[in-house]
């Protein structure tokens, strides 16, 4: 096992402070989020509020601290929801018969010719905004891309030589698929979930940024980068950390991705 | 250093041998076309261990030297080291390195690039990798012209069809113009060395040019190579097929770890080698070598002998009655173990005539015997094995399995019946899952895939690692942490674990150097004997079908 280098260190630092954050906000902010203070609006950062206030007077540290959790389960949500459609298609693609997999193919590369924010916006159009809508709109746009790579793999398993040698063992269908195929692909599988993570996360807050997703006042990354981009000009705090914390997020879970999937493959 | 490497067994100093002198006189050349004395490589770091270590060899005018020796032993580099072509990587430090007179660690890249192909034709085992895909066979061989010598465009072209002809290839001119992807493999080789003698090179290089072709291209290949140091071209042959070497080489020298422990004429060294690491490399080949006679008898200090625990041996007599015609054994009573009555196999790929690649074969493999299958690439041999192993169904005739129906089974029918025939391929490394243990592996096979960590069966595991000579230490590990002839028994102990009455091995040695293969020959024989195995037996190497089978059967 190699040592654990200075990128994975501080990723797993930022991840681990996010865990913390989303699951007990109360341990690093126990303000209210949506408390507002009319009398301490746009204040910069200072020791009374470390990141500044908002329009109303609320602080940002702590709204940005108790949106990390509705930011990143949108995300993990978004990604789950991805990738078992990406299965779906994949896996019926790479083992059914001839006739399912072309099915399958064409219809991932007509859902591939949109643009996926596009996708995500046609179906917000006819479900309605809201988070749930957001999170399914976010899963239904990467889900080609999962449906893609999971079906070339379960393909270059399903074609390996220790398959075929389950086959000379005499073992049925079932047997095959529960013991090789599919634990074979879901090694993988868990590399792509962390790389997927981060983008869903940058995703979901453009849809909430769009005003499609969250709404205000919710403390929500996407939907606070909304609100502070009237006062870009004068307050930039306002939009650079929820940006920040969105930024962080997503890098920080597509390096540990990388560095998963290089551990993995050597 | 130098002077270490040669064992006090060897032929004194290589530089002028009595004999060796008297040969290069014939040709009247004045000082050998290459001189090494001292010669070491390492890779790494200084304090690395050699990978070529202190040696030293000459090669004259017409002359041909074999460098023979197992993988790792440092033949390749050396080949290497004489056109300068290791890479930055590799630390050179000789005494003498010389070619056709130039001291190559002074050479400059230009003075480089004129040496290899100019001065030294460099023929290597795979010529798909060495032959551009893109380009016409006649363009490559025109490139060392074009590169090396000053005649004309018109001049190169016969040259060209010249050489191919030389080479051997039939209709050059049609050849010339295609690629060599379209060239069969034997004929690619040929290219090969049509481009490496363009330009009448001092020195011909070959390292292991025949490995990959079957018997009778080996042959041909091997003839064209004597050919050239019968005009006089100094030729540095590397192989580690022994068979090959005899043919061609007037001298030996023998390579391990790096030095050369034995040199001297070819007759001399292989029939009376001097140092016990060349014996042991002659007694590993199969070649010559009757059926069941084991190859490393006597040697096998450090292998353990075979039907260990597992089975009690029983003598060879009683069940096996040596048999060496096709007429084998067999009471009429036991049916073969595979019979094949007409199988017929053509593929058809759109657009194109349908290629038959099987009609109408007939064969019986009586238990307990080992019917080998021979024949050049593309003769069927594979899809044979498909077929027995129930991969694939032939278009007419059928494959009984110990007498009742196997190729015409229905998928559902034919599973339950599966342990009965087993595989071992070439690579065994990927007919492994790579999530799986070698006591994982084991374990699915001798519980007919309903566990793999089953703790029942441990003492089973146990007895298969041991019945192919493998410690059980090993069961913890992962098959891409062994080396390949312990992957390969591990493959053997897998099939045994499904209690198979019929093996298919399809190449199960190729990859394998001698001595690993002898092993693997010997394990292969004994458990035949032990477990009554009947092997169908799929190799290009016709001295290890020889060595192998009771009964041949030929594909073409």
């Amino acid at each position: 096992m190699r040592r654990i280098t200075a990128v994975e260190a501080a990723s797993g630092t930022v991840l681990l402070a996010l865990a913390v954050a989303a699951l007990a906000p109360n341990l690093i902010a126990p303000g209210d989020p949506l408390a507002i203070n009319p009398l301490a609006s746009f204040q910069p950062p200072s020791f009374a509020h470390l990141l500044g206030t908002d329009e109303s007077g609320r602080d940002l540290l702590t709204r940005i601290v108790h949106g990390t959790a509705p930011s990143l389960l949108i995300g993990v949500a978004a990604t789950v929801i991805g990738i078992g459609l990406g299965a779906l298609l994949g896996v019926a693609g790479g083992l059914g018969p001839r006739w399912v997999d072309s099915g399958t193919t064409r219809l991932v590369e007509v859902l591939f010719a949109f643009p996926g924010l596009l996708l995500a916006l046609l179906f917000i159009a006819v479900a309605g905004p809201g988070p749930l809508t957001s999170t399914v709109a976010v899963g239904l746009a990467t889900a080609p891309g999962y449906a893609r790579l999971i079906r070339s793999q379960v393909l270059s398993v399903r074609r390996s030589g220790y398959v075929e040698s389950a086959v000379v063992l005499g073992r049925g269908w079932w047997r095959r698929l529960t013991r090789h195929i599919a634990p074979n692909v879901t090694s993988t599988l868990f590399v792509l979930v962390t790389l997927g993570v981060g983008q869903s996360i940058v995703w979901a807050s453009s849809l909430s940024y769009l005003g499609l997703g969250v709404s205000p006042p919710a403390a929500e990354w996407g939907a606070m980068l909304n609100s502070g981009r009237t006062y870009i000009g004068s307050f930039w705090w306002m939009t650079f950390f929820p940006g920040l914390a969105i930024v962080l997020s997503a890098a920080s879970t597509t390096l540990l991705g990388r560095s998963i999937q290089n551990r993995v493959r050597t | 250093m130098a002077g270490v490497s040669l064992g006090p067994t060897a032929s004194p100093s290589p530089a002028l041998p009595p004999q060796e002198a008297a040969n290069a006189a014939a040709h009247t050349t004045a000082s050998p076309v290459v001189q090494v004395s001292g010669l070491t490589i390492r890779f790494g770091a200084m304090d690395a261990p050699a990978a070529v270590d202190g040696i030293s060899l000459s090669i004259n005018a017409g002359e041909t030297l074999a460098l023979v020796g197992e993988s790792g032993s440092g033949k390749s580099v050396t080949a290497r080291a004489l056109v300068s072509l290791l890479g930055g990587g590799a630390t050179v430090t000789a005494d003498v390195l010389r070619v056709a007179g130039l001291d190559i660690p002074k050479l400059g890249r230009r003075q480089l690039e004129k040496l290899r192909g100019a001065t030294v034709g460099t023929i290597t085992q795979d010529a798909l990798s060495s032959l551009d895909p893109l380009r016409l066979v006649g363009r490559e061989v025109d490139d060392a012209l074009r590169l090396h010598t000053s005649l004309s465009a018109l001049q190169r072209r016969t040259r060209v069809l010249e050489l191919l002809a030389e080479a051997g290839i039939p209709d050059p001119r049609v050849r010339a113009a295609q690629r060599s992807g379209e060239l069969s493999g034997g004929l690619r080789q040929r290219a090969l060395i049509a481009a490496a003698l363009a330009a009448n090179p001092k020195l011909l290089v070959a390292d292991e040019p025949t490995t990959a072709l079957d018997a009778q291209v080996r042959n041909g290949i091997l003839d064209l190579i004597k050919r050239q140091a019968d005009t006089g071209m100094a030729v540095l042959l590397i192989s580690h097929d022994l068979g090959a070497v005899a043919r061609v080489a007037d001298r030996v020298a023998v390579m391990t770890d790096g030095r050369i422990v034995e040199e001297g004429p070819t007759a001399r060294v292989l029939e009376a080698p001097a140092h016990e690491y060349t014996r042991r490399l002659l007694a590993a080949s199969p070649a010559g070598k009757p059926r069941h006679q084991a190859l490393l008898a006597g040697i096998t200090a450090g292998t353990p002998t075979s039907g260990t625990a597992s089975a009690v041996p029983r003598p060879p007599a009683s069940t096996h009655p040596r048999p060496q015609s096709v007429s084998a054994t067999g009471s009429p009573s036991t049916p073969p173990a595979l019979q094949a009555r007409g199988i017929a196999v053509s593929f058809t790929s759109r657009g194109e005539a349908p290629r038959t690649v099987l009609s109408g074969l007939d064969f019986n493999l009586p238990e307990g015997t080992t019917l080998g299958l021979v024949g050049p690439s593309g003769s069927g041999k594979t899809t044979l094995a498909r077929i027995a192993l129930g991969l694939q169904k032939p278009d007419a005739g059928e494959l009984l399995l110990l007498g009742e129906k196997w190729s015409s089974l229905p998928e559902t029918q034919r599973r339950p019946r599966r342990g009965l025939i087993g595989a071992i391929y070439q690579d065994p490394m990927a007919s492994f899952d790579p999530r799986f243990t070698v006591a994982q592996l084991l374990t699915d096979s001798i519980t007919h895939g309903a566990s793999t960590r089953s703790s029942a069966v441990r003492p089973r595991v146990r007895e298969l690692l041991d019945s192919v000579g493998l410690e059980s230490t090993l069961a913890a590990r992962r098959p891409r942490t062994l080396s390949g002839g312990q992957r390969q028994r591990v493959a053997i102990a897998r099939a045994l674990g499904a209690e198979p009455r019929v093996l298919v091995l399809d190449e199960p040695v190729s990859a394998l150097d001698v001595t690993i293969q002898a092993q693997v020959l010997d394990l292969l024989d004994s458990l035949q004997r032990d477990l009554t195995l009947s092997y169908l037996f799929i190799s290009h190497d016709s001295d290890v079908i020889e060595h192998m089978s009771d009964t041949v059967l030929r594909l073409d």
